[in-house]
This record gives structure tokens, sequence and C-alpha cells, in this order.
């Protein structure tokens, strides 16, 4: 029953309030600053028009940085997606111990970025870390391997990224996999439907709009990720092999002191992401359930 | 609930345990660091126990940094954002869902369209519009910041639970002369309970999380959040790790203890909650 | 390096010299160098560095100092925490240089154009720079320092500060270097740089001179390539800061 429409209206008013507010201004500041160019430590700027998106077409590190940003979002987001759909499907099961294991599993998640990229980077170190300890003891590696040399580095980011984030995914399967009632499953079974049948016909229909926002969400954030990236090397080091966009929009601000490079960046970034959801939409798109 | 075989059980309790291990184990090994003395952090080969555990390292965080005031700053300000967040989208998310109104799809796409902006982009202008409020390094302007940031996920999220709640039940109420108020608040609001947990949770860590919003907002050490002040002691003149690790243990435990006790209410309503008949 | 070498980044039009045969020489350098390291080393941080000289994987650090004898004095083993195992070497120049060359790190004051109260500002920066102010603030942190003024270093006070009589000899190379008049903030070579070299704040950003080390140094690239490309770099950032007058 979809009546009046203006009170819907009204109470959404107040969230598109805070957020037109709040993000309108930095956005549109942003579009105004990649058309210019400026110092990022000095007040003035000079007009260029597209002259920085023109620089960008024809600059290597942009096109490194768009292929490590695209390797560095496809494997995570996957790898979150298929962690926290399978984690969600295990800790809905009952067993002994349930609630404690489902608290703990949060863990990757709650603690600050700071610390969890510093515990992995302790724990992986070459020379002092528990990792390689255990890989050199259990015979698995004949030498400890260098997790923050260029040939890893990309390997132990999309490791302490997947490690970091699958608990939202986890979080937002398993409230949705509560709410499925069980009739279904039972009919299911009557059927004589198996567990792959069940999760297939049963489970994956009932998770589809979770999902459908769950992957967009991860997708976006994963891929305009900063902090986890940044922290991993902050800017020393192995830097350049794990170079993402978000991390080169920075530089050009704050170390090249473009800051209107590093916004036509964030731009490129953005309008990327625009095209890319719009598709998303259009071919995904749950129809509203009444 | 189907009676497992012996296998199903073995398979079930293996995975948990690596699901476990993958996930918990380096929260047992910052524990086990917080609680060794300097000397044994670089001990080699490393040895999972201390030999001479201590609470030092826990003592020296406490007496040394504000390591409590950077606490209490985290909890208020998360806390706050979760109820500014909820208040707002509860009801936005109802109305994007029950209600057929002009741009209705239009308003809840381009929601999301403020994440597709890197927030460390945003940053610079965010605080420029916070320093004209008059509300550079203040609290208010990290609750604000997180909650515009949580605001979209929040309003999509809670759009999905109301949509899987079936309307017959709030019109049943209804009929029963209940107004739409009422209906929503005793109906439909505990048949979404466990949507409003996990967002509240997220969005609770989203905040506790943030490191960014909260450097750049905040200047005065007295209003700093604990991302801030654990980094810090990370940059600090002399690393500590053990006080490094010792901050991450206490971060951890409280967030822990909160969720295991509500996390039964991400069961949904009533029984085996959906609809009956 | 660079100048232990006797060369110049930039010629007096602001050209990068990244290919002059000093620049050329030095990257060589770092590529035997390299052989020496620890594995993994392009991937260690700043502390790494330290903990693995007291941890004792690695025989010999870039620059260590202050951080790095606090740092030993907590973690390294007992017997080791002095300077009969830990000391300083001086750099040795190369072999188109004459002296060695070392690198100045300081935090510096600000006082910036149109503030409040900038005759209060420089009232603090005296009494902060007394002898008996500026040494307490010294003491307060667990790490030696090397102070600016000559009345503190040659104070008895300061000298007889623990930790600075421990790290003696290690104080004594900073003195030298001063004498030596050898001594330069990054990327400066000659003082005048400071002022008439606008530009060495992007290139430090941009990390043109790091990426050139590491192509030679781990991606195993020849100088002239590295160096070629380190060139073409630095040009584009001298043209961008308007300052390239070749």
């Amino acid at each position: 029953m979809q009546t009046r429409g203006l009170p819907g209206l009204l109470l959404v008013l107040p969230a598109l309030l805070l957020l037109v507010t709040l993000t309108l201004y930095p956005v549109g500041y942003g579009f105004w600053l990649s058309l210019h160019a400026k110092h990022s430590l000095f007040p003035q700027q000079t007009f260029v028009g597209l002259d920085n998106y023109l620089y960008l077409l024809n600059d290597p590190e942009f096109w490194e940085s768009l292929r490590i940003g695209l390797i560095y979002s496809v494997s995570t987001i996957a790898l979150q997606l298929v962690l926290g759909v399978a984690a969600a499907l295990l800790l809905n099961e009952s067993f002994l111990g349930r609630n404690i294991v489902r608290g703990l599993v949060l863990f990757p998640y709650m603690i600050p970025t700071v610390v969890a990229v510093i515990l992995w980077k302790w724990m992986l170190n070459n020379q002092f870390g528990l990792i390689n300890f255990g890989l050199v003891s259990l015979g698995i590696s004949n030498e400890p391997i260098n997790w923050f040399g260029r040939s890893y580095i990309m390997i132990s980011l999309i490791l302490v990224s997947v490690w970091q984030f699958f608990p939202f995914v986890l979080l937002a399967v398993l409230a949705r996999l509560q709410s499925i009632p069980t009739e279904l499953y039972d009919a299911a079974r009557v059927d004589g439907a198996g567990p792959v049948n069940r999760f297939l016909f049963v489970t994956l229909p009932q998770l589809a709009s979770v999902l459908f926002i769950i992957i967009l969400l991860r997708s976006i954030w994963m891929f305009t990720k900063f902090d986890t990236v940044w922290l991993m090397t902050q800017g020393g080091g192995a830097e350049r092999y794990i170079r993402t966009m978000p991390v080169y929009a920075y530089l050009r601000t704050f170390n090249y002191y473009e800051a209107g490079m590093g916004a036509a960046v964030a731009i490129v970034m953005f309008l990327m992401l625009v095209v890319a959801a719009t598709t998303y939409f259009f071919l995904f798109r749950q129809e509203d359930q009444l | 609930m189907t009676r497992r075989t012996g296998w199903q059980r073995l398979g079930l309790g293996l995975a948990v345990t690596v699901l476990l291990a993958f996930a918990a184990f380096p929260l047992l090994w910052m524990g086990l660091t917080a609680l060794k003395p300097s000397s044994e952090i670089f001990a080699w080969p490393p040895r999972l126990l201390p030999e001479a555990p201590t609470l030092s390292n826990i003592g020296r965080l406490f007496a040394q940094t504000h390591f409590v005031t950077y606490f209490k700053n985290s909890v208020m300000v998360s806390t706050a954002a979760v109820v500014l967040t909820l208040l707002l989208a509860v009801p936005g998310a109802y109305g994007l869902t029950r209600y057929r109104f002009w741009g209705r799809e239009t308003i809840a796409a381009t929601v999301l369209f403020t994440y597709m902006f890197a927030p460390i982009m945003i940053i610079i202008p965010f605080y420029i519009v916070m320093r004209t409020l008059g509300l550079a390094n203040t609290h208010i302007a990290l609750v604000l910041a997180y909650c515009a940031f949580s605001l979209p996920f929040a309003l999509w999220m809670l759009r999905t639970f109301f949509q899987s709640i079936p309307i017959d039940l709030e019109e049943a109420a209804m009929t029963d002369g209940a107004s739409r108020f009422r209906a929503v608040i005793h109906v439909v609001i505990p048949m979404a309970l466990p949507g409003i947990i996990a967002t509240g949770i997220l969005t609770f860590i989203l905040a506790w999380n943030d490191y960014i919003f909260a450097r750049i907002l905040i200047s005065s050490d007295n209003l700093k959040t604990l991302p801030v002040g654990i980094a810090d002691l990370y940059n600090a003149s002399v690393i500590d790790w053990g006080m490094i690790m010792a901050s991450g243990l206490l971060v951890i435990i409280p967030v822990v203890i909160v969720f295991s006790y509500v996390q039964k209410f991400l069961v949904a309503g009533w029984g085996s909650g959906g609809v009956k008949g | 390096m660079i100048a232990a070498n006797g060369g110049k980044l930039f010629d007096d039009k602001n050209r990068p010299l990244f290919e002059s045969k000093q620049m050329l020489e030095t990257l060589d350098y770092w590529k035997r160098l390299a052989k020496f390291m620890p594995p993994g080393w392009e991937g260690h941080g700043y502390l790494d560095t330290f903990s693995n000289l007291y941890g004792q994987k690695a025989a010999m650090m870039y620059a260590g100092y202050g951080r790095g004898a606090s740092l030993i004095e907590q973690y390294a083993p007992e017997n080791m925490r002095n300077t009969e195992t830990y000391d300083v070497w001086r750099k040795p120049h190369g072999p188109s240089g004459t002296a060695p060359a070392a690198q100045v790190d300081e935090e510096t004051w600000m006082l910036f154009k149109g503030s409040a109260n900038p005759e209060l500002a420089k009232e603090f920066l005296a009494f902060f720079y007394k002898d008996e102010n500026y040494l307490e603030y010294i003491k307060s942190v667990p790490i030696h320092f090397f102070p600016i003024t000559k009345s503190l270093r040659n104070s008895a006070a300061y000298r007889d500060i623990p930790m600075v009589k421990r790290w003696a000899s290690w104080l004594q190379v900073q003195q030298e270097d001063l004498d030596k008049d050898q001594a330069r903030p990054t990327l400066i070579i000659d003082w005048e740089d400071l002022t008439n070299k606008p530009y060495l704040l992007q290139i430090l950003g941009s990390g043109v001179l790091r990426d050139m080390v590491l192509d030679v140094a781990v991606e195993g690239k020849p100088a002239a390539e590295a160096a070629k490309r380190g060139q073409q770099r630095a040009e584009q950032i001298v043209r961008q800061a308007g300052a390239a007058k070749w």
C-alpha cells in the first residue's frame, strides 16, 4: 500500500539535508580544483582548464596506478565476498560456543587500521615475524619470505585488506541469513533438495538484495581505500608497487604539492565509479518488494 | 535442526577452527606480545608464551600516555555517531521503502554518489566547511563527519531489511486499529531489528576505526580519538612495541564483549521469524 | 652521496644534472651496496632499519644517532648497549669527490607572516634556547640530542647527562661535521641552494631520486637508463614549478 508520497519524502529529508550540506561542497570544490594548477601550500591558483587531465592521459605513473588499483580492488572484493559469505553460512549453523566465535570473528574489522597494519607488519616481518618462522619451521619455504619486498607486497596488502574487511560482509549476510524463514528450507527438503541446491535456490535468492548492496559498497570502498594501502609502506620502501589511484592522488597533492593534479586524479576515479555503478544498477537492480 | 553425522560435525568443527584461527589468531598474538617484557619481544626463535609475563606495558600505557582520555573520546564520538545515524536512517529508509514519491529512486541512487569521491580528497574542503561553521577541533565535527559517511550505506542496508518485511503485517496491525506509527514501532522495528543492530554496529566500527577525519579535524590532544592516539605512539620518538600491542589489546576487548552480548539480537523477531500463514 | 662524490644535483639554470658522471658513479655504488643489504631491504621502513641493527641482522646502518641510541638501549642484548659495539663510521667520499658529506636532520621553528604575536614568539624562542631551559628540554626526551647552540654543547651540564656521556663518540662525529662544514640539509649541496632553488620540495616528494636508486639496485637496470628516466621526470617537475631557465 503505497500512499500519499509526501510523508515519505519528509522522513528522508533530514538525512538528505545532512548529506547534501556536508558532502556537496567538498565534492564541488574537488571539481573546481581539478581545473586549476595550484601549489598545495600556497593560496594562489591559475585556471588551466583540462590541462591536468590531458597530462594524466600521458602520465605513465597514472596508468600504472590505475592498473595496480584495479588488481587490488578486484582481488580484495572477490575474496572478501567469498570468505564473508562462507563464514556467514558457517556461523549460521548452531554449535557450542557459537556466540563467542561470532564475537571473535569480527575482531579484524573492529580494530583501528593503524593497529591492524602494525600487527600484520609485525607478523610478516621477514626477520622477526611469526609467519616466516612458521613457514620455515614447517618446511613450507626454504628461507624467510620478504613479505614487504617488491615480489610479495601486493599479496601482503591483499591479505591484510581481506582479513580486515571480510567481517563486514559476514555481519551483513549473517543478519540476513538469520531472518530467512526456516519453512522455506523445510519445504525445499521435502522436495528432495540437497544442501547445494538449498543454497542455490533458497539462500542465494534471499540474499540477493543484501549482496547487491554489499558488493556495491565494498567495490566502491576498496577502489577508494587509502588508509590500509598507505600504512603498509607509509610512502617508503616498496610503496610504488602498491601505488593505487587513491595513493597516487594523495601523493600528487601532498608530495608533489600539485593540488589541482591530485584533485584531477580523484575526479577521474569518481567518474569511473559513476560509470561502473550505473552499469551495475542497470544490470542487477532488484525490483522493490512491497 | 537435523542431526548431523559424525563426519559433518568434524567438518563443521574444522571449518570453524580454521576461520577462528585466521580471524582471531592475530588477536591472540597481539595479546601475548602485550604481556611480554621488551627483551622477549625480539627473541629468536619467537616464543608463543611469555616467559615472564608482565603488566608493565599496560601500566606504561596508562601512566605515560593519555590512552584513557583517547578511549573515552572514541566511545563518546562513536556512540553519538551511531545514535544520530540511526535516528536519521531508520525513518529515512522507511520513507524510501514504503512510500512512493517523485524522485525516490533518484534520491536513493544519488545518495551513494557521495562514496565515489575518495574520502582522502574530501577531507580538506570538509575541514574548511567545519572551520567556517566554527566547528573545527570539536567532537561535533567528527560526529557529523561519521554520520555523513555512514548515512548512505545505513539507508541502503535498512532499506533492504524493510523491503524483506511484508507489508501485510503493518496492514494487519492498522486494520486492528493501530495508527501507522504504532504499527511501525510494534511490528516493523522488531522484525527489522537484526538489520538495525547490524547497521548500528557497522556504523560504530566505522567511527571507532576512523583515522583520517580525526587526524585532520582534531588538533587538541585531549580531544583525540584512539586511532590517532595509537598512530602517534607508533610515530613517537621511541617505539615501544609492548605498549603498542597493549593499546591494540585494550582497544579490542570491550568491543568484543559488547558485541557478544548484543549479537543475540541478530536473530530475527520472535521465534523462527517470517510470516506465518 | 652526490656531494660526497663531488657532484651537484642542479646547475645554475636549474637544469637537473642526473646524467652526470658523478651521479652515474653514485648509482653504481648503490648497486654494489645492494648486494650486501638484508633480503627484502626495499620493503623495510625507517624503523625496520633500526630493528635490523639492534636485532643483529645487519652490521651497518645509514643514519642512526639519537633514536638509534635509545632503541639500542631498549632492545639490544645487555652487553651490546655501548659504543664499543656500535660506533659511527664517517662516510667515505666517491672517486670524483674529495671530502665526505653528511645530511642534517632537524625540526625547525617557523614564524608565519601575518601571525598575531610575532614578538611574543621571538621572545619565547629566546627563552627556550637559554642554556638552562634548553637543557631541560634535552633531558626530557629519551634520545641523545645534539643541541644547536654552541654554548650548551660546550657546557658541563650538557656533557654530564648520562646518555650523552654513554654515546659521546657519536656526538663527536656530528661536531666534526659541523666544524668542517660538511653537513647540509636534504638535497642542499651549496648553502645558496636554500634560497635560489625553490623546487627542491617537489623533487623530494616525487621520489625521483629514490626511484633511480630502486631502478638500479632492485630492478637491476643499468645506471644510464635509470638516470635518463630520472632526468626526464626531474626536468618536468622543475618546469612545472616555473623555475626552468634552460
